[in-house]
Parts: C-alpha cells; structure tokens; sequence
C-alpha cells in the first residue's frame, strides 16, 4: 500500500540533492580558470 | 582533499544502505507502507536544524574573531540547510496527502513555522547578495544568522506547544514511540543524511573560497581600470 507516494517521496527526495551537487560543481567549474 | 573524497565515498555506499534498510522496515498497523516517507522526511528536517545550528554558532565565533573562514561556513551551512527543509517541507507534502488527505494545512503551527523557517533562511541567502563588499555582508549574515536560530527550537516544540494536525515527536529523550525496527531505519537514514550535509557542506565551502578570490580579483581589476582610465573631460550633461 502506498508504494507510488513512497517512491515520488524518494524520488523528489534524491533528485532534489542531486540537482544542488549537480549545480555546485557546475559553478565550481565556471570559477575555475580555463586551461589550454 | 582526502576528506572530500571519502565522504563521496561514504555517500555512494551510505545511499543505497539507507533505501536498503528503509524497504527492509515493517510496514506501519495504521498507514501501511506510507510510514517509509517518515526515513526521507524526519532526517532532513533533523538535518536542517543542524545546519541552522552551525550557522548560529559560526556567526557568533565570526562576530568575535572576524575571520571569513567562519563566515563561509555559516553561508554554506545555510544552503545545504535551505535544501533540506526544503526537501522536509516536499515530503511532508507528499505524506500528507494520502495519510492526512490534504498536502497543506494552513492552520497547523509545524507546517507554517517550517515554511516561515524556510522564507528566513532564503532571506538570508538574498541579504547576502544584496551586501556590499565582504565585510559589510559577512556582518550583517551574522547578526542574522545568529537571531534566525530561534526558530529552530520553535518549529521543534511547535507540535507540542499548539495541537494541531502535525503528530508529536516519535522519538523524543524519554524514549520512542515507534517499532525497535522502525527506529533502527530512522538512525540509519539519520547516519546517511548527516554524510551527505557534511558532503555538501564541505563542496559548497570550497565554491565559497572560489567566489571570494573571483570578487576580489574583480574588486582588484576594477581599481586599476579606474586607475588608468582617461580623464572625462567633456563637461556634464544636465538635464
């Protein structure tokens, strides 16, 4: 009983901390000076 | 450097430990299978208080030593804090709709103290954004950062204090209220989130230092441009 609510809490749960390290290390990598 | 890489490490294995254990626990006797959003939900919004708590506590050593080291963690700290209300708010949504019947109360004194929690703590964010130069940003975050934590304690006892839709805490100091096996997943859960805070934490420390050698390369670039800019010698246009 409940396993699709549990699963979209899970989901949005992970997917949420994903997208935040996602978007730190791409404004780590926008910081960074470019290499040749 | 090696901290950062174990604690990716730990995180990696910490994962999938945590989904683990949170499928492995009994089902509740009212709610059913519902009860598995409590190991997502309850860790984050411990999680948040926590990295409230480090903010206060920075703010205050940055007020007394002013060094920025304590400023960018209290900074970081919110962030990661941010993210995980905002995850404890979505899941109590998702929870609340079909145990409660509705994803929002109004009048339910946990739920608008963690939404009012949420809105300080993003104000937080813009007054950083809004300072000029490091000093006057790092000094006002603080003085905000160390009045803000009040809130922690209020959303907490906020269950107890009014009576209202939101249950009381499951696990408080005289013991839970729970299954043995239920508080086991809720530990372990609370074990994995603590690893990624602290992951993240770290992550966004090592953005702040980036940020803060970009400003002052920019503040530098920008006094010697104005250095070696020609005079204006036109005279000004008056409206």
């Amino acid at each position: 009983m409940g396993e699709g609510w549990v699963v979209f809490a899970y989901l949005v749960t992970y997917g949420a901390i994903t997208a935040y390290a996602v978007s730190l290390f791409m404004r780590k990598r926008r910081l960074l000076p470019r290499r040749r | 450097m090696n901290l950062r890489r174990l604690l990716v490490g730990l995180s990696v294995l910490a994962v999938p430990a945590g989904l683990a254990v949170a499928i492995a626990s009994p089902p509740d006797r009212v709610q059913g299978g519902f009860v598995r959003i409590m190991y997502v939900h309850v860790p984050s919004a411990w999680l948040a208080f926590l990295a409230f708590g480090v903010t206060s506590l920075a703010s205050i050593i940055w007020l007394v030593r002013r060094t920025p080291r304590w400023d960018r963690l209290a900074a970081s700290s919110v962030e990661v804090g941010v993210l995980f209300t905002g995850i404890a708010l979505l899941t109590g949504m998702i929870w609340g709709r079909p145990v409660w019947g509705v994803w929002w109360d109004w009048l339910d004194a946990r739920l608008m103290s963690t939404a009012i929690m949420f809105f300080v703590y993003l104000g937080y964010l813009a007054l950083r954004r809004a300072s000029p130069g490091p000093e006057e940003r790092a000094r006002r975050s603080a003085a905000l950062g160390v009045v803000a934590f009040i809130q922690v304690p209020i959303v907490y006892f906020s269950v107890n204090l009014f009576r209202t839709l939101h249950q009381t805490q499951s696990i408080r100091p005289g013991g839970a209220t729970m299954d043995e096996a239920m508080v086991v997943a809720l530990l372990v859960n609370l074990g994995v989130f603590t690893v990624l805070y602290l992951t993240l934490l770290l992550w966004r420390i090592d953005l702040a230092r980036l940020e803060e050698r970009a400003e002052a390369e920019t503040a530098a670039g920008a006094v010697a441009g104005s250095a070696v800019a020609p005079p204006n010698l036109e005279e000004p246009v008056h409206g």
